[in-house]
């Protein structure tokens, strides 16, 4: 409305703006690779330069270089954190649990689809927490190495959950990692305390159900996503002073117990 | 000094909650002004067998819980309150409800906050009132030398309420007729809120 | 006033607020989107209805703690009603502070604007009938929807435009219908 060039200029495509020039985007560059993967889906955005484009003024964020309206694309995924309210994380969770709730016809059912919910939200996770570690690493390492690092071991996978995806989730590391003694297979994430559940009551009808679930299904989704295939399930298992510590039993697939024996001949 | 009873009623007006406390190790003269308010006549106060008594076991004080929601003296006891209120907003503000269509301020006799009524005494027995702007309301019904207990009650809704009802997704916040908050958080938290005050016994 | 509204908004945010990286509360909202699109068939006008239900259950208990947390009493009039949403409601929730604007003459409306909105951080709408019909943050009408109906003011509240449809702004509109009164027991004349 009050830019009346954007439609044309939204006509002639995406490219680069010589009037705004690459120097926005120098503080990025070597992070691009990356940057595409996170967001692979819309791979067809033409011009690096749009993509990388840091909209730092608030003058600047209206219009992007090529004249259409700031979008995400138009962010630095590397920035300060935003924090809003444990509320409101709560209240939508209230909300999540409802909803799967409706029409649910046996608990299982209902972990199940928590289960799915912190699915996708764990493949999406993993992409922004991995960029963000590369992103620390080049700043500590200036720049020299700029390579990601993938975790192809089942303890770096799991300290990776434990040390990096938990602290983004909660602001906290999960409490302790355990394996498990009667299953090789079989891995523990202990949290003495999680946030999630922290206002959570299950009523008398629905004894049993844990609402971890969901978290469940977030671990296992960026698991699985970095080809560890495995089914990840939340059990409560409250101790003195700790009524919502939750056990989420990482149970892995033989093919990746057999890869990691592998692995460990080298 | 004594804490007889404490009940909510939501905005829709239905008691969601009401709790009595049976003092057995009263004077004989307290517990017939308990009874006086709290039981409708001829019933004793302490309770009769079909009753849901609390347990006699250490802590939880004895009295019943949700038992008394729909009866006369529940409609009664809100009853009293609403005309208070109603009687005390007028005569503050001079006139019944005068609201225009089309006023820009919100008219203080529509929203209850025009005039408060805090507590009410009788020979026998004092009410504390407090209403949030939300609607709900919250009495508790002590004996007469009480001091008021208005901000108590302000604090039990700010804890108690808040953090076991509000925040507690299992438990609703709009309650159907006959639905009573009945979880035992909530019940165990107003009951140890009560009886650590110094007026409870 | 509204520099007052804004201090104490800051103070409560600062002091009372257990606060929590937004980037979970994001994905978690897209999860339910995507979600929500999936069960109803991609029908946006249900998924729309939906969002806005489930804010509106957020909004009937979040109220309480705003009122808890702030221990506001009553405003006068809409103009401070809108000031309390956005300075105080906005800010402690999501700690943002929409602009309040587009007053109608009347004094009963008013537009919220975003400009950071948390649960689209990560946000770009296909190309398809979604761009079209989707308001993708409705949560956000629902729960004021829920606030404001539980301090008696019955509002309209809907998006006017929103910034992943390529909008220039996404702002929230909120219309006062009317003051609810108190309700009497069943009864009384």
């Amino acid at each position: 409305m009050s830019t009346p060039s954007n439609s044309k200029l939204m006509l002639t495509g995406a490219g680069y703006n010589p009037v705004i020039g690459p120097g926005s985007t120098a503080d990025s560059t070597n992070s691009l690779p990356k940057q595409t993967a996170s967001q692979r889906s819309v791979s067809q955005l033409s011009s690096p330069s749009s993509l990388l484009r840091l909209a730092s003024t608030s003058s600047e964020r209206k219009l992007n270089s090529f004249g259409a309206h700031a979008s995400i694309y138009d962010r630095n995924l590397h920035r300060g954190m935003h924090e809003i309210s444990l509320s409101s994380m709560s209240f939508l969770f209230m909300e999540v649990i409802r909803m799967s709730l409706n029409g649910s016809e046996s608990l299982l059912q209902m972990e199940r689809k928590l289960n799915n919910l912190g699915y996708r939200v764990g493949l999406r996770l993993l992409e922004l927490v991995s960029l963000r570690e590369n992103f620390n690493n080049n700043l500590a390492s200036s720049g020299k190495s700029n390579t990601a690092q993938r975790h192809v071991r089942v303890l770096e996978i799991l300290q990776f959950v434990k040390e990096s995806i938990w602290p983004c989730m909660f602001g906290k590391e999960a409490d302790n990692l355990e394996k498990s003694v009667q299953n090789e297979n079989q891995y523990m994430i202990i949290d003495s305390d999680p946030i999630l559940s922290r206002y959570i009551c299950v009523p008398k009808e629905y004894e049993g159900l844990d609402c971890e679930s969901f978290v469940a299904g977030i671990v296992e989704g960026l698991l699985d996503i970095s080809y560890f295939r495995c089914e990840v399930t939340a059990h409560s298992a409250p101790l003195e002073g700790y009524p919502n510590r939750t056990v989420y039993l990482v149970d892995f697939d033989s093919s990746i117990i057999s890869r990691e024996e592998r692995l460990s001949k080298k | 000094m004594t804490i007889y009873s404490f009940w909510i009623y939501d905005k829709h007006c239905n008691c969601i909650y009401s709790r009595e406390y049976t003092h057995s190790n009263k004077s004989a003269h307290a517990q017939r002004t308990a009874s006086v308010l709290i039981s409708s006549p001829g019933a004793t106060v302490t309770a009769d067998s079909s009753g849901v008594e609390m347990q006699n076991g250490m802590g939880a004080p004895q009295g019943t819980v949700n038992k008394r929601n729909d009866d006369n003296i529940s409609k009664l006891l809100f009853g009293i309150c609403f005309s208070l209120r109603k009687i005390a907003n007028s005569i503050t503000k001079g006139g019944a409800e005068t609201a225009r269509d089309g006023d820009e301020s919100f008219d203080s006799n529509i929203v209850n906050n025009g005039n408060r009524v805090r507590t009410f005494s009788t020979l026998n027995y004092k009410c504390h009132l407090y209403e949030t702007l939300t609607g709900l309301k919250m009495i508790v019904v002590t004996d007469m030398q009480c001091r008021d207990l208005g901000t108590e009650l302000a604090n039990l809704f700010n804890t108690v309420y808040v953090r076991n009802v509000v925040e507690n997704c299992a438990c609703p916040v709009e309650f159907r007729p006959g639905e009573y908050i009945d979880n035992t958080i909530f019940t165990d938290g107003v009951d140890s809120y009560w009886t650590n005050l110094v007026e409870f016994k | 006033m509204s520099k007052q509204l804004k201090q104490l908004g800051d103070d409560i945010w600062k002091n009372q607020v257990e606060k929590i990286n937004s980037e979970l509360f994001t994905l978690t909202y897209g999860s339910v989107v995507a979600q929500l699109c999936k069960d109803l068939d991609n029908n946006y006008d249900q998924v729309n209805n939906e969002l806005y239900k489930m804010g509106y259950n957020i909004g009937v208990r979040l109220i309480d703690e705003f009122l808890q947390k702030t221990q506001l009493s009553r405003c006068t009039n809409m103009h401070e009603t809108a000031e309390v949403v956005s300075k105080i409601g906005f800010k402690i929730f999501l700690n943002i502070t929409p602009t309040v604007s587009h007053w109608t003459a009347d004094n009963k409306s008013f537009g919220l604007i975003l400009v950071e909105n948390p649960l689209a951080d990560f946000v770009e709408l296909p190309n398809t009938e979604a761009r079209k019909k989707l308001w993708y943050s409705n949560v956000l009408c629902g729960v004021l929807k829920g606030c404001l109906e539980m301090v008696q003011l019955d509002c309209d509240v809907s998006f006017l435009q929103d910034s992943l449809k390529g909008d220039e702004n996404t702002e929230i509109r909120v219309k006062l219908n009317k003051i609810l009164k108190d309700e009497i027991p069943a009864g009384e004349e």
